[in-house]
């Protein structure tokens, strides 16, 4: 449905994205998950047609779209702080889209009623959006969004503005709406929880380029680099360098010789990234290969365990909490090499 | 309960015997006219022809202003480019120059003796100026343009500068193009400052004295002129005061749906920062916009004021003995002469004199506003219920019109009237709402937490103030005492009224210089307007640059 080719912008003369290509099928929810200032938000802008691309193409059903106005392409985008009109009631907020395509009133009226009901707000029609909470004015926003059909949907870092259990609360309920109306949408955030919690697509973004694509679990289990493991804050990183013992690769690092797990062959002597995560990870008494030897310098509780710092600043979670000071062995999962 | 020092006491006191005892005596003075009744009620008829023509011009004025200000906001809140501080500098000043100043200005451009009249004369070798701009309502119209278009651009600019681009953008996307996204969101959402802004300058011209009385020549009458008519040259004060009363009403019921509209059509808004909308321009039309605009600002805004000083030292007549052509040459005898008592001089003293005066009005003004206005402006600060009262009260007299004022100063204090410090009394009061709007924001943005943080480090209630109340207070005071200075130095209307022959100011100077034909007086009031032109836009500059942001706008 929606492919993107090659797109690039400059801001203030500085690159923000080299070359952008990915596709958006029908009913996918596509997240673009990247630090703030990445250009993710640009991008959505060109897509919309706000912002012009200095190169590169937008193809909506196989047909390039740049010279299509704003208001002619019938794509929903749905603001950061909503930016609702504050001099009309929810009800005019919700209608403007359809007045736009001369929907007639009676028609307008009931569509705005099933927009509300689509993200239980029944009966809001005719409060003040100055006088909303900020959840109510979230839903109001999707309401107004959805209201006329789009094609596709964005939304700009739409939970940023919003407390923490409403931001998961209102995460799930945004994925079963998108899901119900098999809109295609495109999502941009900074969280990757809620990207993991709303899309069936990741894509990270980075330095203006896409640095990984896919689903959640794929993204998780096997980030592409360094910069996607430290963003996705998988565990511990570090460096090594490959050397072989009887055609095994393994790896020197600063907590001893491990052997190295990689699909690719790696030259001895080369440098590699190595993931280390915190999770799975138990005490030990006996010398296992695959152990850390360290002194407890932090404990802190967390729901997955208590989150354990070692003096080489390794972190692990483990069930039971080791005392300040302990000298301590820790077996963990096996490294993982970033390339 | 701690016992609150009645702040307020002293400067209700004030207002109640030089603002409202004097209103009070021209009310009274109005009602129980049967003497003069006769010849009031025959002037009746050219009483509402007055009136006519004050809406009609008020009318007109604002429109113009609406037509220049709308676009000059519009630049100002949606590009930057070169030089645009300054611009914007230059648009704010008219809004506090005197109107004998602004009067001076347009003339020394497009009087008789103009610049642009010397300059066609000398073109076109023609023996009488060709353009006939003093007198017209013309000059007035642009005099009023020139004056208020910097309500304007200040209210529209910054509610426009501060407007969420993203509604526009969310509007766009909603399948709204630019026309619908004007007449739907952009428009819907400036309305309230649209409306402010209009009415406030319909006020303004509206009560508009100086510019009419000293451009629009005999001709042009409107209720705050024809009172002065009246009062000083008919003596014929019961007309006066009805007059006064005709005004008063006016004024009070486009008060009440000013506040009533803004009130009203209030949009609650999350502001963004004043810079969002900023950008360089960009296509050619926009960078056409922005030279046009600018050039157009200079003509309007800087041109008359340049035209003032410049003409101030250039001399036309030939010497004694020469004749023909005239040859503009430098001098300074106008300010030489602004020293000499010449024999059968305006007021038998040397006009030097009247810049002493006003010297003297304007500090005791200062001092007196101050003493008033930091006791009220506290008390303002944190408001008991009664002193929420009291503050609309005190605000009262910025709608006032100066020459009905002055008229109240003369029925008030008949017996006074050779004092000469009646004048810094009435400009106290003009000067006092100036005074507490300044200070009042300055002394709320002290939040007690900063005072509550010194105090727990160790600051001794005397250190507190020293270290936290007085650095911001002092800014404070320093704007308020120089706004005071300022309405004190130009002030026309009531000291129109209140004036002694033998205690001239520099405004009432200035007008006579300029109501007098011959070189000589025309050149003294150029000098004398250029010296209250360099002085008031000093103190103008002085308040921008240490007003704190937000603060005392009006």
């Amino acid at each position: 449905m929606l492919e993107i080719n090659d797109i690039h912008k400059t801001y203030e003369g500085k690159p923000l994205l080299q070359g952008i290509s990915f596709t958006v099928a029908k009913g996918e929810t596509v997240c673009l998950l990247g630090s703030s200032g990445s250009g993710k938000s640009t991008l959505l802008r060109i897509i919309a047609g706000l912002e012009t691309a200095e190169q590169g193409e937008i193809f909506w059903n196989h047909e390039n779209i740049a010279s299509v106005p704003v208001h002619q392409r019938r794509f929903g985008l749905m603001f950061q702080d909503y930016a609702l009109f504050p001099h009309k009631s929810v009800q005019e907020n919700i209608a403007f889209g359809l007045e736009m395509q001369k929907v007639p009133r009676s028609e307008i009226t009931q569509k705005v009623a099933s927009s509300l009901a689509q993200v239980n707000l029944q009966g809001f029609e005719m409060r003040r959006v100055t006088d909303l909470s900020g959840g109510e004015q979230q839903r109001v926003a999707l309401a107004r969004a959805l209201a006329p059909d789009p094609l596709l949907l964005m939304f700009d870092e739409p939970l940023g503005a919003l407390d923490r259990t409403m931001r998961e609360h209102l995460g799930i309920e945004l994925r079963e709406i998108l899901h119900r109306s098999r809109v295609p949408a495109i999502y941009v955030t900074h969280d990757q929880e809620e990207a993991f919690t709303i899309s069936d697509t990741v894509m990270l973004l980075h330095d203006g380029l896409i640095i990984q694509s896919g689903p959640p679990n794929e993204v998780y289990s096997h980030p592409a680099n360094r910069w996607a493991a430290e963003f996705l804050g998988l565990g511990n990183l570090l460096t090594g360098t490959v050397f072989h013992r009887e055609a095994t690769q393994f790896v020197r690092t600063g907590i001893g010789e491990k052997t190295l797990i990689c699909p690719h062959t790696h030259k001895g002597g080369d440098q590699v990234n190595l993931l280390l995560r915190p999770f799975g990870a138990s005490l030990i008494d006996e010398t296992v290969t695959e152990s850390i030897l360290g002194t407890v310098t932090d404990v802190l509780f967390h729901q997955s365990g208590f989150k354990v710092t070692l003096d080489n600043s390794l972190y692990f979670y483990l069930p039971t909490a080791p005392r300040l000071g302990d000298k301590v062995r820790v077996q963990t999962g096996s490294l993982e090499c970033l390339g | 309960m701690k016992r609150r020092p009645i702040y307020w006491f002293a400067p209700s006191l004030f207002l109640l015997l030089f603002f409202f005892y004097p209103l009070a005596r021209v009310l009274l003075l109005s009602i129980k006219t049967e003497t003069g009744t006769l010849s009031v009620l025959t002037s009746l008829p050219e009483f509402l022809n007055v009136l006519q023509f004050t809406l009609f011009q008020a009318f007109l004025s604002t429109l113009l202003t609406l037509l220049v200000g709308i676009p000059i906001a519009y630049l100002f809140s949606h590009f930057n480019f070169h030089g645009k501080p300054l611009l914007r500098a230059l648009t704010a000043v008219p809004f506090m120059l005197p109107t004998v100043v602004v009067a001076a200005g347009f003339t020394a451009l497009l009087g008789p003796r103009g610049w642009v009249n010397l300059a066609l004369m000398n073109t076109f070798n023609l023996s009488a100026p060709p353009i006939t701009f003093v007198g017209t309502l013309t000059a007035i119209l642009i005099a009023h343009v020139f004056y208020n278009s910097t309500i304007v651009i200040r209210l529209v600019g910054n509610s426009w500068a501060q407007l969420d681009p993203r509604l526009a953008q969310a509007a766009r996307v909603l399948g709204a193009d630019t026309k619908t996204v004007q007449s739907r969101i952009t428009l819907p959402l400036l309305r309230p400052s649209l409306l402010a802004a209009t009415l406030l300058v319909f006020l303004f011209d509206f009560t508009s004295f100086g510019v009419i009385l000293l451009l629009g020549g005999t001709q042009f009458r409107t209720l705050e002129v024809e009172i002065y008519i009246q009062a000083m040259h008919f003596l014929n004060l019961p007309a006066a005061a009805i007059l006064s009363m005709i005004q008063l009403l006016c004024t009070l019921f486009f008060s009440i749906v000013y506040s009533r509209v803004v009130n009203r059509s209030i949009v609650p808004l999350n502001p963004r920062a004043g810079s969002i909308n900023l950008r360089p321009a960009k296509s050619l039309r926009e960078k056409l916009f922005v030279g046009f605009a600018s050039v157009f600002i200079i003509i309007l805004f800087v041109l008359p004021m340049v035209a003032l000083p410049a003409r101030s030292v250039v001399r036309l007549e030939p010497d004694r003995g020469e004749r023909g052509t005239i040859q503009p040459a430098f001098t300074l005898n106008n300010y030489r002469e602004l020293t000499i008592n010449r024999n059968g001089s305006l007021f038998y003293v040397p006009p030097m004199n009247a810049v002493r005066n006003s010297l003297v009005y304007a500090v005791i003004t200062v001092i007196l506003s101050l003493l008033l206005g930091f006791p009220a402006a506290s008390a303002l600060t944190r408001p008991s219920r009664l002193e929420k009262i009291v503050d609309p009260f005190l605000m009262l007299p910025l709608g006032a019109s100066a020459v009905t004022l002055g008229l109240g100063y003369i029925l008030a204090f008949n017996r006074w009237l050779y004092f000469p410090f009646l004048i810094p009394l009435a400009h106290t009061t003009l000067a006092l709402p100036f005074v507490i709007r300044s200070l009042q924001p300055a002394l709320a943005s002290i939040p007690q937490r900063l005072r509550d943080a010194a105090s727990v480090l160790g600051a001794s209630p005397r250190q507190v103030w020293q270290s936290v109340d007085f650095p911001i207070i002092s800014r404070a005071l320093t704007a308020a005492g120089v706004f005071a200075f300022t309405v004190s130095l130009g002030e026309f209307g009531a000291t129109a009224m209140l004036v002694r022959p033998e205690y001239p100011t520099m405004t009432t100077a200035i007008a006579r210089f300029l109501s007098l034909p011959g070189g000589l007086n025309y050149g003294q009031a150029m000098a004398m307007a250029t010296i209250l032109l360099l002085v008031t836009t000093t103190a103008i500059l002085i308040i921008e640059k240490i007003r704190l942001p937000g603060s005392g706008e009006f």
